[in-house]
């Protein structure tokens, strides 16, 4: 799955752009079409 | 017309991170803003050792506990996708390794105004060439590619003089709520998270530029 703009670095920034894949803790992210969804890469 | 700042959490070890770069400097191309590139370490496993015995699918398989399969069907994937950005990502070459010590030759070549270029090679050697980007004698090379002092790196990477700054940015990634990367914030105040297609890029410039 992809994963959606994380939540707001703190709350005065504004955030933009949708779903993107992205490294989160140690677990790389593939896009939705993977039916497997969350994939770690690290 | 003011120049950007923009400031990028990324790690080595991150196929997105490379992809995520070649978006945005695709968005850059199409815009006439001066703008200024700080990379901020962010460690993705501070956990992996510096030498690991196998290829990237015996890693995650091992490690990670994934079908030898759903591996090979996800790094095709990214493979792909990295393609798709002229990027020729090489996993059954590629070297696990702990990203600390490249995160530090990073801020070393900040201190040398070529961290830009030391990214850039340091990705590049990570994903399209099978470097091993955990030994120091394989980052001083690396480094000095870029035009780096040899000697002056070797001891910053012996020394560890660079390894606070390192700590001091995971730290400040944290403060600001980032949990993964590639993050990117320009101006201090518009933030995207991920390898988001050119056109977020270009939108956040503009946000950015019309907030100064």
């Amino acid at each position: 799955m992809i994963q959606g703009p994380q939540v707001p670095p703190h709350t005065d920034m504004e955030i933009v752009g949708g779903e993107a894949p992205i490294c989160d803790n140690g677990v790389c992210q593939v896009p939705a079409e993977n039916p497997e969804g969350e994939i770690p890469l690290d | 017309m003011a120049s950007i700042k923009i400031d990028i959490w990324s790690d080595i070890a991150c196929p997105w991170c490379f992809i995520g770069k070649r978006r945005l400097e695709a968005a850059l191309a199409q815009t006439d803003h001066e703008v200024e590139i700080e990379y901020h370490s962010f460690e993705l496993a501070p956990d992996t050792p510096t030498d690991f015995e196998g290829s990237e699918v015996d890693f995650l398989v091992k490690h990670k506990g994934m079908p030898a399969e759903q591996v090979h069907q996800m790094l095709d994937q990214v493979t792909q996708i990295a393609a798709d950005e002229g990027l020729k990502y090489d996993f059954s070459a590629l070297q696990h390794t702990n990203t600390r010590k490249a995160h530090e030759a990073l801020h070393f070549a900040k201190s040398h105004g070529l961290q830009g270029e030391l990214k850039e090679r340091l990705l590049s050697a990570y994903f399209e060439q099978g470097r091993h980007v955990g030994r120091i004698d394989e980052l001083i090379e690396l480094g000095t590619e870029v035009g780096l002092d040899t000697g002056e790196l070797r001891a910053a990477l012996e020394d560890g003089r660079f390894s606070e700054d390192v700590t001091a940015d995971i730290d400040r990634a944290r403060e600001m709520g980032i949990s993964g990367v590639p993050f990117f914030v320009f101006e201090g105040r518009v933030g995207v998270a991920g390898a988001q297609p050119p056109s977020v890029f270009a939108d956040a410039i503009a946000r950015a530029s019309s907030a100064q």
